[in-house]
């Protein structure tokens, strides 16, 4: 009997195997089974004739399927690009290095663009102090009159201000304020004089702006109670002899209306003050209002860096796009 | 290496770089593919699905175990062809043995000789009868394990399988490959029965492989 024979009726002869040894010799053949399994299989194997010719047909299968030949493609299965290029998600499309380069070169050219309109804002506002500084001194130019001219309106004031209850004073330099406001109020400013009932914030303003030292010193100084000028005070003040008195003041007829225009054709200080385009006079106020303007050309200046700064990021930016593109490309 | 790079490259959008991988990995997908559905035809359309797959879902693709992966997008695109031909219900045996021929022509034939090729053609068309007599799940562990070689861990990673479920259905699938091929041995090649024969005589204990 031939070798191949007695190998055919081994073969032949193999009992069916329990799920269980099956299993067993399967994991033993692919050395998958843990070390105390293994021990116990091989026990068995050196005992178990069967179980060793059912392991070498398994063994031999197993081989025999290893052999099987591998298939070769009938065709090819690449893929087309115009076909498939558009199948990607949005946000891969747009890491492509085309994609990426194009972007790039955009965000260059808008930063370059974004620089020029920052440089150019800047020359702007090198150019305006030229334009701008009239502007600042229509400002400021108040602000001189209101404290330059005293002496013409304080030649209007009453030599005390215990005359009237309501101060005269007061009541001139109201006029030159309000006749700057409208012509109407100019043609008619009696009315506004002959009113007793002018608010105390109103007459402090209106003091403090004759007479800005001393409300800074002396009215500020005691809470803000409004301390009128001394009689000596305002006669020391050039020119206060030589004003002349108020009409109807003199008679104690508080509110009787006054020269007004005159008083605003011969004091330049009223059409300086006049001029002003705030309703405020004051020195104090009109410097405060003055230097925001500051500030603002201050802001425009950050702003204009900003926008340069902004533009040369982006282009750091738009450049590292583009030089990833490229070396994403070429890495392909 | 070589690949890493085609697989970034193809991850960015280039196609030609995924081709290349496809090149690469066309034989080895369709050969699975043929051997889990038993068709030429139904293989090479499960191929392309499973490389279009492979393609839109290559971002998700995380490490640098290419091979694993694409094998369960081809695993998947069988099993989804295999449910389309039972809709169909027209794939029969006797198709599969129309086209035999042809996918044998399919086969790898360098400096083979016409008996050579003709044996080998036998050899996996009787391979293939008994890989088709298998249910589906059995066949997939069969043709992944025993076919291509894959251990049981990659196999339960393609097939998503737990590792004791992938060892259960491979026996089962041994054990009836086991009676199949027990008919078929006597009908192989000279070379072949020569080959399993050797098996057997080595199959004492303790020499697995």
């Amino acid at each position: 009997m031939s070798q191949d024979t007695r190998i055919e009726q081994k073969s032949m002869s193999n009992t069916p195997l329990s799920n269980r040894d099956l299993e067993l010799l399967s994991a033993y053949l692919d050395n998958e089974l843990r070390p105390a399994e293994r021990d116990a299989l091989n026990a068995r194997l050196a005992h178990d004739a069967e179980l060793r010719i059912a392991l070498a047909e398994l063994r031999a299968n197993r081989l025999l399927l290893r052999q099987a030949p591998r298939l070769k493609a009938p065709r090819s299965f690449t893929l087309d690009p115009a076909q498939f290029s558009q199948s990607l998600p949005w946000w891969q499309r747009l890491l492509m290095p085309g994609v990426l380069q194009a972007s790039g070169a955009l965000g260059a050219v808008a930063a370059i663009a974004l620089i020029a309109v920052g440089l150019l804002l800047g020359r702007g506002e090198q150019s305006t102090p030229a334009t701008a500084q009239p502007a600042a001194e229509i400002a400021f130019q108040p602000t001189l009159a209101a404290v330059l001219p005293t002496s013409t309106l304080t030649a209007t004031m009453p030599p005390t201000p215990s005359v009237a209850p309501t101060a005269p004073p007061t009541a001139t330099i109201a006029i030159s304020f309000e006749a700057q406001a409208s012509e109407p109020e100019l043609a008619a400013p009696a009315p506004m004089l002959a009113q007793p009932g002018i608010p105390a914030a109103t007459q402090a303003d209106i003091f403090a702006d004759a007479f800005p030292a001393e409300a800074s010193a002396e009215g500020m100084g005691t809470g803000g109670a409004v301390v009128p000028p001394a009689a000596g005070q305002l006669r020391d003040v050039p020119g206060a002899a030589s004003a002349p008195p108020i009409a109807g003041e003199e008679n104690g007829a508080p509110g009787a209306p006054l020269p007004t225009p005159t008083y605003l054709e011969e004091s330049p200080a009223s059409e300086a003050v006049a001029m002003q385009p705030s309703p405020s006079p004051m020195g104090a106020p009109l410097q405060k209002e003055a230097a925001p303007q500051e500030p603002v050309s201050a802001k425009d200046k950050t702003w204009q860096r900003r926008l340069v700064l902004a533009g040369v990021a982006a282009l750091i930016v738009s450049g590292a796009l583009f030089a990833i593109g490229t070396w994403k490309g070429r890495r392909l | 290496m070589v690949e890493t790079s085609l697989i970034e490259a193809a991850r960015r959008g280039d196609i030609p770089a995924f081709n290349r991988l496809i090149e690469i990995y066309q034989d080895m997908a369709y050969s699975v593919a043929f051997r889990i559905l038993g068709d030429p035809d139904s293989a090479a359309d499960a191929t392309q699905e499973a490389f279009i797959a492979a393609y839109r879902k290559l971002h998700q693709f995380r490490g640098d175990h290419f091979k694993p992966w694409l094998m369960r997008i081809v695993t998947n695109a069988c099993y989804d062809e295999l449910r389309r031909q039972r809709r169909r219900l027209s794939a029969s045996l006797e198709d599969f043995h129309e086209t035999e021929p042809d996918s044998s022509d399919a086969l790898h034939s360098h400096q083979e000789s016409p008996e050579q090729h003709v044996q080998r053609s036998e050899l996996s068309a009787a391979i293939q009868d008994c890989l088709n007599a298998l249910p589906d799940d059995q066949r997939v562990v069969a043709v992944l394990s025993d076919i291509e070689g894959y251990p049981y861990q990659e196999i339960a990673t393609i097939t998503g399988w737990p590792v004791g479920t992938v060892k259960s259905r491979l026996s089962r699938a041994r054990g009836r490959l086991r009676d199949c091929l027990r008919a078929v041995r006597e009908l192989l090649p000279a070379e072949y029965r020569l080959q399993t024969e050797q098996a057997h005589q080595t199959g004492e204990p303790g020499h697995p492989y």
